[in-house]
């Protein structure tokens, strides 16, 4: 059962919040046809070896990047959302101001789907990859 | 671990964006934390835990072993499913809980209207000490609607409606096309609690590539969604 005394921790990693389901050996759960290699490798892997895996750079947030990000996609949604407000009204050809309508709706979908993301789900990692 | 260094300004940027685009912020923050805690577990998971065939087959009244014979080569009724899932899904996911399994539930399980939903605090999702934080989120939404009410009086409604609806069901379909792709695949394992592990969990989701829109509008969620699952 999730935590049910205490409040939601949102400090530590989920991986050490929870035990494995399993209470039998590894081998003997796993009924696919997996390598033996394979089982050991997946017996003995830690979250803790993946991460020591990738530089420590990478799990650093950085304000500015973050914020610049966040400031160039709201920039981007304010433009085109103005830009089909005053514009588009004026185009006098029904089916043009229909699919103009269509494609201001599929593009400022897109970078309202960015704002999105961009909250707690927009992770060190992803930022840096770039 | 997230946005930035400070909890504090992730909460109030997330708390005023995602209420801007009409999600619950806090509420969503608990269920998405269950989520990642028990990714892929069958019967802890929050999203796409699907059912068993025989359940399915009972679902839909048919004999589970005449489901695929019967299922395998509808093409229009899985197009009118997507564009259901798509356009109804995110809306649906929030008042309902659907996908999810029974185990993501604190308390059991309501029959009342939005009994299940992420908007009461008397919801089965969330634990008494949360309640506090699922009204906060109400009011953000709340917040928002009266916004978006106040626009379409000055600027009339079918304007807002073009202006920020069409864009807005284009984010539903987005968040639900990203999560519903990045935790589903032929391949791959979704795990009973007997064998389930955290790794093994986030292991089982699959990153996808989604070209320039992926990388400039999207934030690279989709390229690294194991990543995403494995460190927070």
């Amino acid at each position: 059962m999730s935590s049910t005394a205490t409040p939601l921790d949102y400090t530590s990693h989920p991986g050490d919040l929870v035990t494995p389901g399993v209470s039998l050996p590894f081998s003997l759960v796993n009924l696919d046809a997996h390598t033996h290699a394979e089982q050991e490798v997946n017996s003995t892997i830690k979250i803790q070896d993946l991460r020591d895996a990738i530089p420590a750079r990478c799990f650093k947030p950085s304000y500015l990047l973050s914020l610049w990000y966040l400031f160039r996609d709201l920039m981007l949604a304010a433009t085109v959302m103005t830009a089909a407000f005053i514009y588009i009204p004026h185009i006098k050809i029904p089916l043009a101001r229909c699919i103009a309508w269509a494609m201001y709706g599929y593009f400022e979908g897109l970078i309202m789907t960015g704002i999105w993301v961009c909250q707690s789900a927009s992770r060190t990692e992803l930022i840096k990859q770039y | 671990m997230a946005f930035s260094p400070s909890r504090l300004l992730n909460d109030t940027v997330g708390f005023i964006l995602h209420s801007s685009l009409l999600t619950p912020y806090f509420s969503w923050k608990s269920t998405h934390r269950r989520h990642h805690i028990y990714a892929n577990n069958l019967a802890k998971d929050h999203n796409y835990v699907p059912p068993q065939r025989s359940e399915y087959a009972r679902s839909l009244l048919f004999d589970v072993h005449r489901l695929e014979e019967l299922t395998e080569d509808s093409p229009v009724v899985t197009f009118l499913r997507i564009i259901t899932q798509q356009v109804f899904g995110f809306p649906w996911y929030l008042a309902t809980n659907i996908t999810a399994s029974s185990g993501s539930l604190n308390r059991p399980k309501s029959t009342k209207l939005l009994g299940n939903s992420h908007f009461l605090p008397s919801s089965s999702l969330f634990r008494p000490e949360e309640a506090h934080l699922v009204l906060l989120s109400d009011l953000g939404l709340g917040l928002a609607a009266l916004a978006l009410w106040y626009a379409s009086t000055r600027i009339g409604f079918s304007t807002v409606a073009l202006l920020y609806l069409q864009p807005y069901t284009w984010v539903n379909h987005w968040i639900v096309a990203i999560t519903y792709l990045h935790h589903t695949h032929p391949r791959l394992p979704k795990f009973e609690p007997e064998a389930w592990t955290f790794l093994k969990g986030a292991m089982a989701t699959v990153d996808r590539d989604f070209g320039w829109i992926g990388k400039y509008l999207f934030h690279n969620i989709i390229e690294f969604h194991v990543i995403h699952h494995l460190f927070s």
